[in-house]
């Protein structure tokens, strides 16, 4: 059983071995990494089950084809995401086209699983009590043969040297005459034949449909993190220890461990050794440029108080106005409860210049405990919504504590980790998470006030958004606020200046995390029914994009991108993959040529208006408006 | 002299994978003096500086401030203890304004907890608007007043390394820490910052440490100069002193300059 247990699993970690590669061979020549990469293998796999499936073309020729494709496919991403200035702007970037890929995907082969036909039908071959299926040792062998080429073309080839040189220091590589631009362009290739080999091997075992990369994607940034994000054989050695010990712990503890697992295992070395097996610690995620930052300003004029009145008169005539309308007031419901997660996540992305790509993990934190301290403890609504914003924020603070050892790239995966891992962690759980079914938490109350209809829910969440705008506010602009954008602008001014930046990094993590966890209480009890699904690495990037699409440190922007991101699948109802492009689209586009979001080109506008119309005091009053 | 130097360097040592970097090197500053550190690129002195701020630990050796141990303190307590800094290559809060620059400069002064920061209670309030004195008080000093809702960034060079000085002084620092203070400056600019650099002693009553290739400067500013060559102390006296210093004449003028290195 034993020997069994290894050998299918160095099959499996073969594969999240070339995946790494893949993901490798771009991070350690351009310093990019690639969160689309499992769904352009996705796609590539698709192209090949089309020539093979509609085109009758044989399996030998489908599989050139798809790898064709594949190569041009990342040329083709290279280039589009040349205009992006900075690490998070290519990581946000990768995730559009990720969003992008899947809905297309989606739209062109639909969202249902197709078979995928193996080469390999034979008997499996057996070795001592091993049997090895013959897709199995093919797997391993097309596996080893690419390790082998690649040792080879890196080791004895000008070009392989060449790229190396490259990836060591690329101004000194230009000037030896490398053309840096071909040498790039040749890794993205090579990268995306890795990736559709991948995808080849893959699709037989998991069935074909859209998603079927993404938990492969996930391992292979586990065998990757494992084994050393910056060395080729540590990430096969990455690759084939994960594939063994999740097969030991799917055989001998739970079948039902095997996915978290990996994602455990991730976080852990993470934490642990972030630097993995055989890598070196990596510092610096991406060129470090001079990233532009909206303007900051602590003593900025607010709005004045006719235009507060004006807002806040808005927002008590708006439910007024549709008292009768539920749709549009539950839709405002979810719009102000999705504002609440920005602003949240805003501080930590926009103020502290860190990303989470895992903050419906906190969310969902939030909707539970909330759901469970009213259900099972027989919490009141009020408290149990003040206590889930504590008990997130404590999630928050450990996420925070992890997040002082990691730094871009490596913060970026262990949340995405995170998220991944939150609901299967819900569905396993299920003694106290009902798993599958999941809770219906009770209407919101006050005492002998139930909050019955969302007439009155509407007014619950904009107490609770006020609240939160009035808090955000003062705290930009004290000293806690100043101390946090400090270590975004100045990691060594801001020590100098006494600001401990552990500290400040951690409590940023803390507010996010506190904010999202009371926004997800308000979930829970307004939609009144939550499930593990419902919080999936999908709603991760929604919340992400709300930040990048409204304007990334901007308490207006945040809100902005919240209540886009809302509205916008509301006028494609129906077609996932529209709202996919769409989303995808508008975020690839404001990531690479408006860094600003909407609250930018807001400001824009708002300034070419005010000159326009020479209102000397608009353009003070739309500044005030930014902080 | 009885009383014991404000700064003090005991025979420290700092290697970068079996590079000395700084070796064995004793300095003392008195207060209430302008002391100058000069030598070569990539004689250490910046070391130096990084090993007082608490960037560097260095492996033998001690730093006594005020009579304290300063070894012990983590980077973020150096400027409570009365010390603050300017960068080499200024680091500044770019997309903050020249007040809020000023304003990140007081955070260890400016006793406000976080709840009441986060509901913006009456005594935060007070303590915000007297850092805001301050801050335009400094602002004043330093011609920055026009530019105190300027973006950093936006600022001429100058300007900006003005706002820089005034970050260091505004929380009133005992002493206070200089990395090449003219570095892009024209000569008219690196005048005027001679004679500020003369009031920080002169007015404030505040000690300086420079480092700086200007020579002109240091000789009109320090009242004492080291000169660091390899990571050594070469030489120690007055301006004059050192300006005929046969091994001070050979370290600049007997061997090239070196592309800065570990400084």
């Amino acid at each position: 059983m034993l020997a069994q247990l290894v050998f299918s699993g160095l099959a499996m970690g073969s594969l999240y071995a070339l995946v790494a590669l893949g993901l490798v061979l771009v991070f350690k020549s351009t310093n990019l990494i690639n969160f689309a990469y499992g769904q352009m293998a996705m796609l590539s796999t698709f192209f090949g089950y089309t020539l093979l499936d509609r085109f009758g073309f044989s399996y030998g020729v489908a599989f050139v084809g798809a790898l064709a494709f594949s190569a041009v496919l990342s040329i083709a991403v290279q280039q589009i995401l040349r205009p992006a200035k900075s690490g998070s702007a290519v990581i946000v970037a990768t995730l559009a086209l990720y969003m992008i890929f899947s809905a297309v995907a989606g739209m062109i082969w639909g969202w249902d699983a197709h078979s995928f036909p193996s080469v390999f039908t034979g008997e499996p071959l057996i070795v001592f009590d091993i049997v090895a299926s013959q897709s199995n040792l093919f797997n391993l062998s097309v596996t080893i043969g690419l390790m082998v080429l690649m040792y080879v073309f890196f080791r004895f080839t000008k070009t392989g040297v060449a790229m190396r040189a490259l990836s060591q220091n690329d101004t000194a590589a230009r000037l030896m005459g490398i053309s840096v631009d071909r040498m790039f362009i040749l890794t993205w290739a090579f990268s995306g034949i890795l990736g559709a080999v991948a995808g080849f091997l893959v699709a037989p075992t998991t069935f074909l449909d859209t998603n079927m990369m993404s938990v492969l994607l996930l391992k292979a940034f586990a065998a990757a993190v494992l084994g050393g994000f910056t060395s080729y054989p540590g990430v096969v050695i990455g690759g084939l220890t994960l594939g063994v010990m999740e097969n030991l712990v799917a055989g001998y503890i739970s079948m039902d461990l095997k996915d978290t697992f990996a994602f455990i295992l991730l976080i852990a070395v993470l934490y642990v050794r972030p630097e993995g097996i055989m890598g070196k610690p990596i510092r610096i995620l991406g060129r470090k440029q001079q990233e532009e930052h909206l303007p900051f300003d602590s003593s900025a004029p607010g709005l004045s108080n006719i235009r507060k009145l004006l807002l806040i008169a808005a927002a008590i005539l708006f439910p007024i106005i549709f008292k009768d309308n539920t749709y549009v007031l539950y839709f405002a419901c979810l719009v102000g409860i999705y504002m609440i997660v920005a602003i949240g996540l805003n501080f930590l992305i926009g103020y502290t210049g860190q990303i989470s790509l895992g903050h419906a993990a906190l969310f969902a934190i939030g909707a539970y405990s909330s759901a469970l301290l009213t259900l099972n403890v027989g919490m009141p609504f009020w408290l149990a919504l003040v206590a889930s914003g504590f008990i997130a924020g404590l999630a928050g603070l450990l996420l925070g504590l992890a997040a002082l050892r990691l730094s871009g790239l490596y913060l970026a995966i262990a949340t995405l980790g995170l998220g991944e891992a939150m609901p299967q962690i819900l569905l396993k759980w299920d003694s106290v998470t009902n798993g599958y079914n999941g809770l219906k938490p009770a209407r919101p109350s006050f005492g002998p006030l139930v909050l019955d209809n969302e007439f009155k829910f509407y007014f619950l969440v904009a107490a609770v958004l006020l609240i939160v705008i009035m808090v955000t506010n003062n705290l930009l602009r004290s000293r806690v606020g100043r101390a946090l954008i400090a270590t975004r602008d100045s990691d060594a001014g801001a020590e100098a200046m006494g600001i401990p930046l552990a500290r400040y990094r951690t409590l940023a993590f803390v507010i996010s995390a506190f904010f999202t966890g009371i926004a997800g209480s308000l979930y829970a009890h307004i939609v009144g029914f939550i499930s593990p699904s419902d919080f999936n690495s999908w709603m991760s990037l929604i919340f992400l994009c709300m930040v990048f699409v409204g304007g990334v440190a901007s308490l207006p922007g945040a809100m902005l991108g919240a209540a886009f991101m809302t509205a916008a699948p509301q006028l494609f109802v129906g077609s996932k993959s529209m709202s996919g492009i769409l989303f995808g689209g508008v975020l690839l586009i404001i990531i690479l040529f408006f860094p600003k979001g909407l609250a930018g080109i807001y400001q824009v506008v708002a300034d070419a208006l005010a000159r326009l119309f020479r209102v000397p005091s608009a353009s003070k009053q739309v500044k005030g408006a930014r902080t | 002299m009885s009383t014991p130097a404000l700064l003090e360097i005991e025979n420290m040592s700092i290697s970068f994978g079996g590079v000395k970097a700084v070796d064995g090197l004793s300095l003392k500053v008195e207060q209430g003096t302008i002391a100058g550190l000069i030598g070569p690129n990539g004689a250490g002195k910046t070391t130096v500086f990084n090993c007082v701020a608490r960037y560097y630990h260095p492996q033998e050796g001690r730093i006594r401030f005020d009579g304290k141990d300063l070894l012990a303190a983590r980077p973020h307590q150096v400027l409570p203890h009365g010390i603050a800094r300017t960068f080499q290559n200024m680091e500044l809060f770019r997309s903050m304004t020249v007040q809020d620059n000023l304003l990140i400069g007081q955070h260890t002064q400016i006793p406000v907890g976080f709840w009441s920061a986060a509901f913006s209670l009456p005594g935060a309030r007070a303590q915000e608007a007297e850092a805001r004195r301050r801050a335009s008080e400094v602002m004043e000093r330093f011609g920055l007043a026009q530019f105190a809702h300027a973006q950093v960034s936006s600022l001429p060079y100058g300007t900006q390394k003005m706002v820089e000085f005034g970050r260091a002084l505004v929380s009133r620092p005992r002493l206070i820490l200089l990395d090449e203070p003219a570095a892009g400056l024209n000569p008219s600019e690196t005048k005027g910052l001679t004679e500020l650099i003369r009031d920080l002693r002169d007015r404030d009553g505040i000690t300086v440490l420079l480092v700086e290739h200007d020579m002109g400067l240091v000789r009109r500013t320090c009242d004492e100069i080291y000169v660091m060559d390899f990571g050594r102390r070469i030489a120690h006296g007055t301006p004059d002193e050192i300006s005929r210093n046969p091994r001070v004449i050979e370290a600049y003028l007997g061997k090239q300059e070196e592309e800065h290195a570990a400084a």
